[in-house]
């Protein structure tokens, strides 16, 4: 199918913050200790109360993504490297969050970081709901998803989310806008392009050579990946 | 019909349905803007439009609803070139039927601040210009609808009466929950529009006419009876196969029957509907008289998110106020919105309703201050606000950036504050404070005061503010001064509150001024003046003294129904002289721990204090540093406790030894006590503890300014007064400030490849304006590299090699 319509994703909100993964974007290394994994609890409650995340997704062949000008670069084809179509994602964890890490941080830096760090977190665990049921609905197809891709990983480029953001309709159907500048707002928000095909797809994520990060990444002098940690 | 007639029609009259669902049936692709369509296809929106007239519809939107500079962004046509166009087809229409050719308005497709980077003054120019293109272009009426963020409608609504004087209807679209996308409720949203000047308010698109109905019927409720209200609901749900809609034209008018009872002015569809949808509407609505019976209106005050209907004692926060707060006049001339937000935030977690704001003192720009505070107010609480200033340019820019329905603090029985005051009033829909006193001052008598009264309240009333929106304040004597009139002000207050209809508000706490154990005085007032039938009472949440009268005076009232309020707030508390006798106790036993608690590696008087800072303990460092100003200069802590605890634990992160999480609990720690310091420095009248001057500034476009929230936390951790420019900060902004303040030292931040750009510009600015200052950066993707070829001088790792490079450049090491 050529660009498919917009569709709603019902997504619950998570039960609970996964509060590690917090703990590792906060900035803590190994085992978190005491008193920072009190203060990301602290921070987790009022921030899940705020959060309103909401999804929406649509089902499109690559070519026609490629004519819309959404897929550039090189990474994104390597990672859809044997899917004809793909699903294209977008979820936000709503305003409230920002709202919620601004107060947190009023008075208390440690705070608005951990609160920061946390709604990045609870993006995530949102993004991963959201494949959750993505992968759901392409197995009632008989059909397979790779990984998600997001616009910034590899060579794909920031600069094709308003057409993303245009192609999903998602000021409208979920308040989540871009700036001139590319940037997303909510903030804590992610757009991702999964590859859909009819055999078993694995996709390939972008590594570091693209990254802009390559140079400084934490991960990488440490010998690790950001997305093997 | 004649524009003029709108709101005298006999019975509800019809709206149209959807546009883009008739676009997407003629084929228009996904992702092509459909207003464009009105210049190269203009029979096609035409034969719609006219479709719809045909039906029954009688006002016809105009295919305009994404015309607005950022969505035609790429577009080969102007706004004014597609609004005018899109009128035109509108018109001819609805000529043949009678119909209304509305400007259709959308949401501008930016987030505004302060989660989105559009400014507020920019959205009001934007609606200025789409308006200006309807009225030129001849529309009967501005329709803005399925607005998501009440603030933006807010914009849209000035714009539109500043710019027309047509009728305006406004719609918002909500989700399941009763909120919109940005929390906002029904009835924040009926009460905001209508006190802005919209004509009829509506809820459209988003969910179909069974969801939307319990909504629609909560915004005729908060709304007057004869206040018109219309909903324009979705063919049902969408279905999951994103093919469309779910219900048939059958359904939807079936769904669409109790809104009979809802007297509507008008009704509709949204996305998923057609014609047929809208003709099925005739029967429904065939014999429905608009107009609901009148009803007795509360009086309610209201942010977005939250919506206090005074009903009873309701607390109004009274510490945003300089007055007689040397740390807080200091912290408003130096622009330290920080101070401020910290008070808002305790006072709101200590049971506050409602925020007083006062920011008149000395060498203080209040109306530019004004407007910046209750823009920082209203990023971090979500409180209704009170603006508190004698002063009417201040309150009128507060006035214009408020998110929601304040309560303007206040007016009195001169007749030149009652002219200039009322109509800001009015124009802003804010409710309004009225003192009991006049041009000859204070007068004792309570029937005296009550004529007064009784004067604002016909002058509120002649202006057209409604009298549930005017709250009498029969002013606080100072008891120790005034005590033979102390009762005249309760006995005045009761008078208002029954003689005129009104609600009553005083400041509390001045009765106990010159006294000693002021909140003995002041609960026992308050507790007088709530018998006595106060509203809102300006108090300090913080006294728990006060609050317990509060709680208690609900119980004893039985306006808090099984004590549910009470008990959730003290079950597990014991009172106040309690809880001092328990804190004396554990106070004796700590400090005679204290010897054997300090850390090996510190001795001397500073050590507690150090290992505080050091462990990232706020309250323990806060407290302590309050205690050792008793007998130490500020600065010596400054010097010899907290820059060696900061120095202990960046050696310790730059080693590795420990991490982000440590080094900012340590400085939020270190942030406490310096607060403590400050306000020591601040009452003594002393000089600052500045050790230079530094200017951050997270760059144009950027959001993301959690980087140099850290870095100016360390700088001022350092002692260095930071001008903090936020995010998202205009080149000149920095450039003016940098020359007006005589600044040599700026910090840049930028976390996005998209926004290095910015950067460089803010550099460049700086080197062409030729001032002196040097400039250092930071940011996730730069690199040394990068730093040095966009002109920077210094690139900082982390917020630890900031402080490092201001000492430096400062001389300290």
């Amino acid at each position: 199918m050529p660009i498919g319509p917009s569709r709603p994703l019902n997504l619950a909100k998570p039960e609970s913050i996964d509060i590690r993964q917090a703990a590792r974007y906060f900035g803590a290394r190994g085992e978190a200790d005491s008193a920072t994994l009190t203060l990301l609890e602290k921070c987790a409650a009022p921030l899940l109360a705020a959060a309103t995340p909401r999804a929406v997704w649509l089902e499109a062949d690559v070519e026609s993504l490629t004519q819309a000008g959404i897929l550039k670069g090189e990474d994104i084809f390597r990672h859809l490297e044997g899917c004809s179509e793909a699903v294209l994602l977008a979820v936000t964890v709503g305003p409230g969050v920002d709202g919620q890490i601004r107060r947190a941080g009023v008075g208390d830096i440690a705070a608005g970081v951990a609160s920061d760090a946390i709604g990045s977190v609870l993006a995530e665990q949102a993004a991963d709901a959201a494949e959750a049921e993505l992968r759901q609905w392409a197995a009632e197809q008989d059909k397979y998803l790779t990984g998600r891709f997001s616009p910034g990983y590899g060579d794909w480029p920031i600069g094709v989310q308003p057409l993303v953001a245009a192609a999903l309709d998602t000021a409208r159907r979920a308040g989540l806008c871009v700036t001139e500048n590319d940037l997303m707002t909510p903030r804590k928000s992610v757009t991702a392009l999964l590859g859909l095909s009819d055999h078993p797809v694995k996709g390939r994520l972008a590594g570091c050579g693209h990254c802009v990060l390559n140079t400084r990444c934490e991960y990488r002098k440490r010998g690790k990946t950001c997305a093997s940690e | 019909m004649q524009a003029n007639e709108l709101f005298i029609q006999p019975n509800t009259i019809l709206l149209d349905g959807g546009m883009g669902t008739m676009l997407q049936a003629a084929g228009l692709k996904l992702g092509a803007r459909p207003e464009e369509l009105n210049i190269t296809d203009p029979q096609l929106i035409e034969s719609i439009h006219s479709r719809y007239a045909a039906a029954g519809s009688r006002i016809i939107n105009a295919n305009t609803f994404g015309a607005s500079a950022h969505k035609l962004a790429g577009s080969e046509y102007t706004l004014e070139e597609i609004i005018a166009a899109g009128i035109a087809n509108c018109k001819r229409a609805c000529a043949p039927y009678g119909a209304l050719a509305a400007l259709d308005v959308g949401p501008l497709g930016e987030l505004l601040e302060p989660n989105g980077t559009l400014a507020f003054e920019d959205a009001v120019a934007e609606y200025g210009r789409i308006v200006r293109a309807g009225v030129a272009a001849g529309a009967d009426l501005v329709f803005f609808e399925t607005f998501t963020d009440l603030y933006e409608l807010k914009a849209a609504l000035l714009a539109a009466k500043e710019n027309c004087d047509l009728p305006i209807l406004a719609s918002m679209s909500f989700e399941a929950g009763g909120r919109t996308f940005t929390g906002c409720t029904v009835e924040s949203f009926a009460v905001t529009a209508r006190g802005l000047g919209a004509n009829a308010v509506g809820i459209n698109c988003s969910l179909g006419p069974k969801e939307i109905f319990p909504m629609a019927k909560r915004l005729a409720e908060a709304l007057p009876g004869d206040f018109p209200v219309f909903v324009k609901p979705n063919a049902g749900l969408p279905r999951a196969d994103g093919s469309g809609y779910d219900i048939t034209p059958q359904l939807f008018a079936m769904e669409m029957k109790p809104y009979r009872d809802l007297k509507l002015f008008a009704a509709g569809g949204c996305c998923g509907t057609t014609p047929d949808f809208i003709k099925l509407l005739n029967g429904v609505f065939a014999d429905c008289k608009p107009g609901r019976p009148a009803h007795a209106m509360p009086s309610v005050l209201c942010s977005p998110m939250d919506f206090v209907t005074v009903d009873g004692i309701t607390v109004v926060g009274e510490r945003i106020n300089p007055t007689g707060k040397k740390r807080f006049q200091q912290a408003l001339r130096e622009g330290d919105m920080n101070y401020i937000l910290e008070q808002a935030v305790s006072q709101s977690e200590a049971g506050a309703q409602v925020l007083d704001v006062n920011v008149g003192a000395p060498g203080v720009d209040e109306p530019a201050v004004m407007e910046q505070v209750v823009k920082a107010l209203q990023s971090v609480v979500s409180l209704p606000l009170q603006l508190d200033s004698s002063h009417a340019d201040a309150l009128e820019r507060g006035l214009r950036v408020y998110n929601g329905k304040p309560i303007v603090n206040s007016v009195n029985g001169e007749t030149e504050v009652l002219e200039r005051v009322l109509p800001l009033c009015k124009k802003y829909g804010a409710a309004v404070v009225g003192l009991a006193i006049d041009e000859r001052g204070i007068q004792p008598s309570a029937d005296a005061r009550f004529e007064i009264a009784k004067r604002v309240v016909d002058a509120a009333l002649a202006h057209g503010i409604p009298r549930e929106d005017i709250y009498i304040d029969c002013l606080t004597l100072t008891a120790s001064a005034q005590q033979q009139d102390v009762l005249a002000t309760v006995e005045a207050l009761a008078r208002c509150k029954k003689e005129l209809g009104v609600r009553t508000i005083l400041g509390v706490s001045n009765i106990s001024f010159g006294l000693p154990c002021r909140p003995y005085l002041n609960t026992t007032f308050l507790t007088m003046a709530m018998y006595a039938g106060l509203d809102l009472a300006i108090m300090n949440p913080s006294s728990e003294e006060m609050m317990a009268a509060v709680y208690s005076y609900n119980v004893l009232t039985n306006r808090d129904k099984q004590s549910m309020a009470y008990i959730a707030r003290y079950a597990d508390k014991v009172p106040a002289s309690a809880a001092l006798k328990q804190a004396r106790t554990a106070q004796a036993s700590q400090t005679s721990n204290t010897p054997a608690e300090a850390d090996a590696a510190h001795s001397g008087p500073f050590a507690a204090l150090m290992q505080a800072v050091e462990k990232g303990l706020k309250g323990e460092a806060a407290a302590r540093t309050h205690t050792l100003l008793d007998e130490n200069e500020p600065l010596t802590l400054v010097d010899e406790a907290l820059i060696p605890a900061l120095d202990v634990v960046g050696e310790k992160y730059e080693k590795g030894k420990l991490f982000l999480p440590q080094l900012l609990q340590a400085a939020s720690a270190a942030q406490a006590a310096f607060e403590e310091i400050k306000t020591a420095i601040a009452k003594r009248g002393g000089a600052g503890a500045s050790k230079g001057r530094i200017v951050l500034a997270t760059v144009k476009g950027d959001v993301h300014d959690i980087g140099k929230n850290i870095v100016r936390v360390i700088l001022e951790n350092y002692g260095f007064e930071v001008i903090d420019l936020g995010r998202d900060v205009p080149v000149e902004t920095v450039v003016d400030t940098v020359r007006e303040k005589d600044v040599h030292l700026v910090g840049l931040s930028a976390l996005m490849t998209t926004t290095l750009k910015s950067m460089e510009e803010t550099i460049a600015a700086l080197h062409a304006a030729k001032l002196d200052c040097k400039v250092m950066v930071g940011g996730a993707v730069l690199t040394p590299e990068y730093a040095e070829k966009i002109g920077a001088d210094w690139y900082a790792k982390d917020a630890k090699q900031s402080a490092d490079i201001a000492k430096k450049f400062f001389g300290e090491s």
